[in-house]
């Protein structure tokens, strides 16, 4: 959890950014992100949640506004400069490599950091366990909840200040959801900063510190995510309590 | 028969280099390459200008290595012109395709593709000829393996084919033991991935090309040290290398070795039972029957 005076460690000011030229996805958006919390940014499909964290990451141009890190800004950086940053994005789909096997893929995540790579590895196999033991396995063969682990060692890998993480818990069954999600939330508590787009609204608010609701590419409300958890107009609109009620 | 098999895996072997190369390129890209093939062109008439140069530089370089037609000033020739056709193979791109890619699609790649071709092909012509050439001059003499059944074999069809040997066993080793070759195996599964994952995609690319190229010198050298040199050398091996390359599964490294083999083995057996015409028809075939049958080939994996 984070404390009451812990610094922004990630600003986004007004962003505004899309894939197409002068055809923005997210509008004037802002955000800030404490050290060692967990922000989790909902909203119903379509409101530019993923296209705000690859615009953070480097991954959708920017039009307008500003990406500050730990008082810098993100200015003409490419995606694969993040990293030196201490900025970490794992996608929603297809983060991990299927074509190396679990030790490679940690290897290439650390091939910057060749010095310390096998001790960086061994500490990620004592955090993620499982992943020990399936170190030479294929990272396609693995299931669902184990490429989240492996696509969350990878991003870990080169100790960030922040990991952006795009619906971990996508496809998965709500046993390991809650797994992952839980296990993400840990995280924070050594200070590393997660900011996390979900779907699974009930699941990351019970787990997240604050909260960001965006809906057609704008901010809407944002506010602690167990206070908007207990919020009955966000309870109406995005955990269903109309329908639940009606049933 | 058996002269069948060994002539089968020695142009397997220079098939393999060629559509290693290919394979990287289409799998990390996306688009069928047709220029690919003459890229062996440029290896091979710049290892013949180049052997000419370190020929008439020393004396020495102009001995020959053992039993061999192969002068020392061949084998400094060969390397150099890997590198000439690696940079070659980068200009290529950065001139070209990058510029294409960024504004159009696969499609318009592929048009370009066989558009290079044909510049390529004919630049080469312009400045070497259209007779053919050859690295030596002297006749080299086949050593009799087995007289029941015939085989004979030259000292330098064993040079090459060993040479090919080392080069995909070196290129092996570096993918899947070095950092640097899981990055390449990387950006050609997921580009965005590996970029987030501090892979600088634009280098890799320019890597994978320059791979390519060199490989393809080599084999487009050792295609003439087996037959002769001239510069349709690429019109000739589009199709056994796209073959290789489509047999083996797009992406695949050992898929195109293997791909290579199996289609210099299929096109000198065919020898066998068809006439010595239809035979270049034999990689088609091939790559019609594995796109009906197998659509990823035998090792290939799914973009999607």
């Amino acid at each position: 959890m984070s404390s009451p005076i812990a610094r922004d460690v990630l600003s986004v000011r007004d962003l505004t950014a899309g894939y197409v030229a002068d055809l923005p996805v997210i509008m004037d958006i802002s955000i800030s992100l404490k050290q060692g919390s967990l922000t989790v940014i909902i909203g119903p499909n379509g409101a530019g949640k993923s296209t705000l964290i690859k615009a953070i990451a480097g991954l959708v141009p920017k039009s307008g506004g500003s990406v500050v890190l730990k008082d810098s800004e993100i200015k003409d950086i490419r995606p694969d400069q993040m990293g030196d940053l201490g900025l970490a994005y794992v996608p929603q789909t297809d983060n991990i490599f299927r074509g190396l096997n679990v030790r490679q893929n940690l290897a290439l995540s650390l091939r910057k950091d060749k010095s310390g790579a096998a001790s960086r590895i061994e500490e990620l196999y004592n955090l993620l366990p499982d992943l020990r033991d399936k170190r030479d396995a294929l990272a396609g063969s693995l299931s669902g909840g184990q490429r989240q682990m492996l696509a969350l060692a990878m991003a870990l890998a080169r100790r960030p200040s922040v990991v952006l993480m795009d619906e971990p818990s996508a496809g998965l069954s709500p046993k390991v959801a809650e797994e992952v999600l839980t296990l993400v939330a840990d995280l924070t508590r050594s200070g590393v900063s997660v900011l996390l787009v979900e779907q699974n609204v009930r699941l990351s608010l019970a787990v997240a510190d604050h909260c960001y609701i965006l809906a057609e590419g704008r901010n809407q409300i944002d506010g602690e995510a167990r206070q908007l958890a207990n919020d009955p107009v966000v309870g109406e609109i995005y955990l269903g309590a109309r329908r639940m009620g009606a049933a | 028969m058996i002269q069948n098999i060994v002539d089968g895996f020695l142009v397997g072997s220079i098939l393999s280099l060629g559509a290693i190369g290919l394979t990287m390129i289409m799998h990390m890209l996306r688009f069928a390459n047709f220029s690919h093939a003459e890229l062996l062109s440029i290896g091979a008439y710049a290892a013949l200008v180049f052997d000419a140069v370190f020929g008439a530089i020393s004396p020495i370089l102009q001995a020959k290595i053992g039993p061999l037609s192969i002068t020392l000033a061949l084998v400094l020739a060969i390397l150099v012109s890997m590198a000439v056709t690696a940079v070659s193979a980068i200009l290529l791109d950065r001139l070209v395709f990058q510029r294409i890619r960024e504004k159009a699609g696969p499609l318009s790649m592929v048009f370009a593709s066989f558009g290079m071709a044909l510049v390529i092909r004919n630049v080469i012509g312009l400045i070497f000829g259209l007779k053919t050439q050859l690295y030596s001059d002297e006749i080299a003499f086949a050593v009799m393996l087995s007289t029941d059944p015939l085989i004979l074999v030259k000292p330098d069809q064993v040079f090459v084919f060993c040479a090919a040997i080392v080069i995909m066993l070196v290129l092996h080793l570096i993918l899947s033991r070095t950092t640097f070759g899981f990055a390449l195996r990387a950006v050609a599964e997921n580009p965005a991935l590996a970029q987030v994952n501090g892979v600088n995609l634009g280098l890799m690319i320019g890597v994978t090309w320059a791979i390519g190229g060199a490989l393809a010198a080599a084999a487009g050298v050792f295609y003439g040290l087996n037959a002769q040199i001239n510069p349709v050398i690429g019109r000739d091996l589009v199709l056994p290398i796209f073959a290789a390359t489509i047999l083996g599964g797009i992406g695949s490294i050992l898929g195109a070795a293997i791909g290579g083999f199996a289609i210099g083995l299929a096109s000198n057996l065919a020898l066998l039972i068809l006439p010595n015409g239809y035979s270049p028809a034999v990689p088609f075939l091939i790559i019609l029957f594995v796109l009906m049958i197998r659509p990823n080939g035998l090792f290939g994996v799914s973009n999607e």
